[in-house]
């Protein structure tokens, strides 16, 4: 079990600002954020290299935060994987067991069961200078494993790697976490690596951490901008919300469109009204690319609400297609549409099927529980220059709502 | 058989190269000299002329024009060397010899021009010889070692199809030269004899020489060892630590490369001088003297040869990564260990470097060293004096090649010894030789 309190470190440029999670005994923890947002700063502070500021870090129901690293029993995988150059991949791999009453006749066996366990144990007799990249992380996994440690902490150890390898790592740790239970927190800016690995998902950024909780709450219910667009949720808009019933309308600057509804269940654990995407006023709305359909202009998006006749009952927006390009099994659409930019996902098969072309004007939808509406905080826009992904996101807030229902005006022609 | 007319050009050219050889011959012989007028030397020339002209004909004559005009103007070079340089009297080679080297010189270098490198050896050879004389050897081994580095060099520039390394190689070869020119020329300035004379001899010098090779030796190694000791953990320390006056600290480091030695020498009398009180301070309580005794030699030494070694540690412990430390210490070691298990064992090569400069430059100490301890001499204090006592030509210039030979073999030592390359081998040596086999265990 780690559990970190309010931790905060300032260290040169670097701040951590007051983190506070807890991981339980055999949980697997993803803490997600762009470059320079603190991660390694935060992993370095919970494995005692640095001490905070301020907060502390509980290990297994022992405050640790004043304990030296060398008593904390954390195993650590750095970026690079940070072997010993003067030693052999065995003697990388036994180095820390003299240190936790290994009696030395029993050393060997200990390093040919890691070593097999991580599938490194052909590799035992060379020298670390002619690893690649992935074995050299395997062996670097194999020594923090070898001290048995309490937990794991992983700085972004996939990220070195080439794809294939990327991809085998991904799944041997995986495979590894079900077989031992060790209780592990890996951070990196990968979202694909959060997905595949991640129990839980935390977000950093600027050293604060901006949500944390399961992997599909995060995924699917971001409560910023900037968390759901770093979670790849390009398709944040800020607006203005007023309830109508069950669902709420939010104003956007392409139209009025609605959100959550009946059919939204609320979150268990929450019990704000975000949970049920019911508040007011200003709000960020967020839909994945993947949840908006298109269709050429004059079709129909979502069946429209029988009390309601205008268009923004149907949660659809008219726009135009600026780019089309390829994804691999997707294909991503830019639509430009009043003020708004959409980003589209859709499958090739769906992308033949559909005959759209760059230029057409077509007509996007999506189902009002597709959309997820989060207060749209004081801090959205402050600090965005300091990250590539803030400055896209940089939105400015629309004029309020009049009262009723203003017809939707058709998109403007692009000039 | 009928000849095609390629074959009868050649032929026509070769027998008026024949006709002109021959005319050419019998034109020169009494415009140089007497001694040309030997039958056999005349032979001999005729001879060596047919050959260079055999090599042009069947050889050179398929190259390219510039290889052949390379090849006549090679004759042309040979001649004015032998003709013109040669017949001045000061040469080595002088008469009748000149001629039969000007006829030796002639074939061995037309079968040459096929082989570039050896060709070019070839010439460097003649020009040293012949043009500096008095140089002689230090001009052929530094043109050489020059003409070889060229010569590889041209190679790589062919394959990058830049230039540039080369002439910055040519521009600081003039500064290598301004090194070793000197060095060189006075290494083969005495015999070896003389120089065995010098050290080994029975007379009182020698004994001298002996003893202050001996004083060098031992105050330069006790100067590194003290380094080491407590310059390393400085080094560590100037590269871990992070406080405001760190960089005033990190410049002071290099106060005693900029401070003038004698400088040195004064302000270390000034302190520990016998009559200064912290000097009879310590002769009183400790009975340690460090004026005219290597004590005060190893303490002048320290103080200007320290900066050598900690700059080198400096260097070697910011090349070890702090997250290596980091991860050691999350294995369970504590600093300590983490220092002598991985940041030593990845520093210790540029601090052996730095063992190596702190010696060269203890051991090469005169000013300060003879401010604070005139006795027991060291070799460069004795150097000094016997240059004073009887100038250039004195035994000063044999007891400074021996102090060229102790530097280079122990540098040339110490550097194998730091070699990778050298221990991997010595390690397989071994291991045949009957060392201790890995499989056995």
């Amino acid at each position: 079990m780690v559990r970190v309190v309010n931790l905060t470190k300032r260290l040169g440029a670097f701040e951590l600002r007051g983190v506070s999670f807890e991981l339980a005994q055999g949980d697997y923890g993803v803490l997600l954020g762009p470059t320079g947002c603190g991660k390694t700063v935060l992993l370095e502070t919970i494995v005692g290299i640095n001490r905070p500021d301020a907060g502390e870090v509980w290990l297994d129901g022992q405050d640790v935060t004043r304990w030296a690293p060398e008593r904390r029993g954390i195993g650590f995988v750095y970026q690079r994987s940070m072997l010993f150059p003067n030693l052999s991949v065995r003697g990388n791999i036994a180095y820390g067991l003299r240190y936790h009453s290994v009696e030395r006749g029993a050393r060997a066996g200990v390093v040919d069961r890691v070593a097999e366990l991580v599938g490194v144990k052909h590799l035992l007799d060379r020298g670390v200078q002619g690893l690649s990249g992935g074995e050299s992380q395997k062996v670097a996994l194999a020594r923090a494993l070898a001290i048995e440690p309490r937990v794991l902490l992983f700085d972004e150890p996939l990220a070195p790697l080439d794809p294939p390898a990327k991809e085998a790592l991904c799944a041997e740790i995986a495979a590894l976490h079900r077989q031992l239970g060790t209780t592990i927190l890996h951070v990196t800016h990968d979202q694909e690596e959060a997905r595949i690995l991640g129990r839980k998902i935390g977000v950093l950024r600027g050293g604060r951490l901006l949500q944390f909780g399961p992997k599909d709450e995060v995924f699917d219910r971001p409560n910023s901008a900037f968390v759901a667009r770093f979670l790849g949720t390009e398709n944040v808009f800020a607006g203005e919300a007023t309830r109508e019933g069950d669902s709420t309308l939010i104003r956007l600057g392409c139209g009025i469109v609605r959100a959550g509804g009946t059919g939204v269940p609320p979150v268990a654990h929450r019990q704000d009204a975000c949970a049920t995407n019911l508040i007011e006023g200003q709000v960020g709305l967020c839909v994945r690319p993947e949840l908006v359909s298109i269709a050429p202009a004059g079709g129909t998006g979502v069946p429209p609400v029988a009390h309601r006749q205008d268009a923004c009952a149907t949660n659809q927006i008219e726009g135009r297609v600026d780019a089309i390009s390829d994804r691999g099994a997707l294909v991503r659409y830019d639509v430009a549409t009043a003020r708004e930019h959409f980003v589209v996902l859709q499958t090739k098969r769906d992308y033949a099927a559909s005959g759209l072309a760059v230029g057409r004007p077509v007509a996007l939808s999506f189902a009002p529980e597709a959309a997820h509406v989060f207060r749209w905080g004081d801090d959205e826009s402050e600090g965005g220059g300091h990250d590539e992904i803030g400055r896209i996101g940089r939105i400015r807030p629309i004029r309020p709502i009049e009262p009723g229902c203003a017809p939707c005006a058709p998109p403007q022609a692009r000039r | 058989m009928p000849l095609a007319p390629g074959d009868k050009k050649a032929l026509g050219f070769a027998a008026g190269a024949l006709f002109f050889a021959i005319g050419g011959h019998l034109w020169l012989s009494p415009v140089l000299g007497a001694d040309l007028r030997s039958a056999t030397i005349r032979t001999l020339i005729f001879c060596a002329n047919l050959f260079y002209l055999y090599n042009l004909i069947y050889h050179i004559a398929l190259r390219p024009r510039w290889v052949k005009l390379a090849y006549l103007g090679w004759y042309v070079v040979l001649f004015a060397l032998f003709a013109a340089v040669a017949s001045v009297d000061r040469l080595h080679f002088g008469g009748t010899h000149r001629l039969l080297l000007f006829a030796l010189f002639l074939m061995l270098t037309s079968g040459l021009f096929h082989m570039p490198a050896a060709f070019g050896l070839m010439a460097v050879v003649l020009v040293a010889y012949l043009v500096f004389p008095f140089f002689a050897e230090a001009t052929l081994a530094l043109l050489a070692m020059f003409y070889l580095i060229v010569l590889a060099e041209l190679r790589i520039a062919r394959e990058t199809r830049s230039h540039l390394v080369l002439a910055c190689f040519a521009l600081g070869y003039v500064l290598l030269l301004a090194v070793l020119f000197p060095l060189v020329n006075l290494g083969v300035s005495r015999s070896p004899q003389d120089l065995r004379t010098a050290l080994l001899g029975a007379d009182a010098a020698a004994d001298l020489t002996r003893r202050a090779m001996w004083t060098s030796i031992q105050t330069a190694t006790v100067t590194t060892l003290v380094v080491l000791a407590l310059g390393v953990p400085l080094a560590y320390f100037l590269v871990r630590s992070d406080f405001p006056g760190r960089r005033v600290l990190d410049a002071l480091v290099d106060l005693p490369i900029v401070l003038p030695p004698p400088v040195v020498g004064i302000a270390l009398i000034q302190l520990v001088g016998q009559r200064q009180p912290l000097g009879a301070w310590l002769e009183a309580s400790f009975g340690i003297i460090l004026a005219n005794n290597w004590k005060g030699i190893v303490l002048a030494q320290t103080f200007i040869s320290c900066p050598f070694l900690i700059r080198s540690a400096m260097a070697a412990f910011q090349g070890v990564d702090p997250r290596l430390e980091h991860v050691s210490r999350t294995l369970g070691a504590g600093p300590f260990g983490t220092f002598f298990r991985v940041t030593l064992p990845l520093a210790w090569r540029g601090i052996f470097m730095g063992c190596i400069l702190t010696w060269g430059r203890a051991i090469g100490e005169f000013s300060s060293v003879s401010v604070i301890a005139e006795h027991p001499e060291t070799m460069p204090v004795r150097i000094y004096k016997e240059f004073v006592n009887s100038g250039e030509k004195g035994p000063a210039a044999t007891l400074a090649i021996l102090m060229i030979v102790l530097c280079v073999v122990v540098f040339a030592a110490l550097h194998l010894m730091a070699s990778r390359t050298v221990w991997r081998n010595v390690r397989t040596v071994w291991s045949y030789v009957g060392g201790p086999s890995r499989q056995s265990d």
